[in-house]
């Protein structure tokens, strides 16, 4: 009777088989150039919601006070912070996603990826039904859609305000979204064992990704909730 | 793999990468590196650190709200203590939970300058509108072509006023450019004498004049040369 070896009678992973491109020297090289790539991405990225910063900027030195009354009157620093907690712990567990395939643990990666994922939709629940429906229920909408009526600040200064609030955190929530996307197609390669201790690229630059719209949430909330 | 048994040198494996085991043995040049190498580049993100990253997060979040909710700074200092520790948050993330801090220093550099970059953006545009203050003074006529001859309203009647002294107005004496006007108003005065009596030269007793409080040295005409700065704007000049 012939005795099968045991790792004959399973069909290795594809993470386990996996061969870097040819025209790389080496897989760290292929790992080093793609993650250059994305943080040359990143930095575009950043420069895009500089053009929201720099707004923000001109707009709160004009009109300083009256930001402040738009911000209190308008924002509640309550849900924000409860969403910036939700998007650090967000952070912390892609980052332990990527420490599972790293050590081979594909069900720890799977599941913490998940765990991001519910963070990120949580995110996006609170953010339209807290925040978006029942500001487009009032009317308090950027520029010319604005029919709240009379703001605090009772001039179109409320309308700026709005206009930057909306705008930036409409382009971020864009990009929540974007990320439960590229996070849930991780979780299916994750399942079909695509990633592991040889091959973790696409999950880390992934995370990249996350935590870029981490940072810039973390400057939103801050210029927008707690104006003053 | 025949030509490779024939040149089974450290320098070549190496450079083909082919063999895994001699390349985290030896490096690009073919020197040996030791086995630990294969470790370093293969960094496993540990848990702790990472774990106190998020704490620390959370806490300087904490922090951010408490101070701008009820701690009351003046001036810009709530918003730029806010900036401040959300750059703090911004630097921790980039470096742990991004992993800046144990991969190649390229990556950095590629986020320094993105954002100088942004910095030089946002610092610029707020140069421009953060310094447009300073023309204003030349449009509402504190500073003026011409030094201290300026446009005043004086008893209903556009007058020019030259160190509180008073000639008439363009239309009044025709064919005079307002500059034409100072001058003769200067002279009429007294010229460099009266120049000297407020101690010093002509030019700059015209900016002296100008930042003197307005009754320091003529009490009576204080109210109209206080509505000279307040009410006479540039494009109000008759021409």
């Amino acid at each position: 009777m012939t005795t099968v070896p045991v790792n004959m009678t399973k069909k290795p992973e594809p993470h386990e088989t996996y061969v870097h491109g040819h025209h790389w020297r080496s897989a760290e090289d292929e790992k080093d150039a793609a993650k250059l790539g994305m943080w040359l991405f990143l930095g575009t990225e950043a420069l895009m919601f500089s053009g929201f910063f720099c707004a923000y900027a001109v707009f709160r030195m004009l009109y300083f006070d009256t930001w402040h009354e738009s911000s209190k009157y308008y924002l509640n620093w309550k849900i924000g912070g409860f969403n910036t907690l939700v998007l650090l712990i967000s952070s912390f567990t892609i980052v332990q996603a990527i420490r599972g395939a790293q050590l081979g643990r594909k069900m720890m990666a799977f599941w913490y990826l998940a765990a991001t994922n519910v963070c990120a939709l949580t995110f996006l629940v609170v953010k339209l039904g807290w925040e978006y429906l029942p500001k487009i229920q009032k009317g308090e909408l950027p520029g010319g859609f604005f029919t709240y009526g009379h703001g605090p600040a009772g001039t179109t200064h409320d309308q700026v305000f709005l206009g930057i609030y909306w705008v930036a955190t409409a382009t971020h929530g864009l990009h929540v979204l974007i990320g439960v996307f590229i996070i849930g197609w991780c979780m299916i390669r994750t399942m079909k064992g695509h990633f592991g201790p040889k091959n973790y690229m696409f999950l880390e630059n992934t995370g990249l990704y996350w935590h870029i719209v981490d940072i810039i949430w973390i400057f939103l909330f801050p210029m927008l909730y707690l104006v003053g | 793999m025949t030509e490779q048994d024939s040149h089974d040198t450290p320098q070549h494996l190496a450079a083909t990468g082919d063999d895994l085991h001699h390349e985290e043995m030896f490096d690009n040049d073919g020197h040996f590196v030791g086995a630990h190498a294969h470790a370093e580049h293969h960094h496993v993100t540990p848990f702790m650190p990472m774990f106190m990253t998020l704490v620390i997060l959370v806490t300087l979040t904490i922090i951010t709200v408490f101070t701008a909710e009820y701690v009351h700074l003046p001036g810009f200092g709530n918003l730029a203590l806010a900036l401040i520790i959300a750059c703090i948050k911004g630097t921790l993330v980039a470096a742990f939970f991004m992993h800046l801090l144990y991969d190649k220093a390229i990556n950095t550099v590629v986020v320094i300058a993105s954002m100088f970059a942004v910095l030089l953006f946002i610092v610029l545009t707020m140069t421009d509108i953060g310094t447009r203050k300073l023309h204003e003074p030349l449009e509402s006529g504190e500073i003026v072509v011409g030094g201290g001859a300026q446009w005043v309203e004086k008893n209903g009647k556009q007058v020019v006023d030259v160190k509180g002294h008073y000639a008439p107005a363009y239309d009044a004496a025709p064919g005079k450019s307002v500059l034409d006007a100072a001058r003769e108003a200067y002279h009429a005065a007294g010229g460099h004498e009266a120049a000297a009596d407020h101690g010093d030269g002509a030019a700059s007793a015209d900016t002296g004049h100008a930042a003197e409080p307005a009754n320091a040295d003529h009490p009576t005409e204080a109210p109209a040369t206080d509505g000279a700065h307040a009410n006479t704007p540039a494009s109000t000049e008759p021409h």
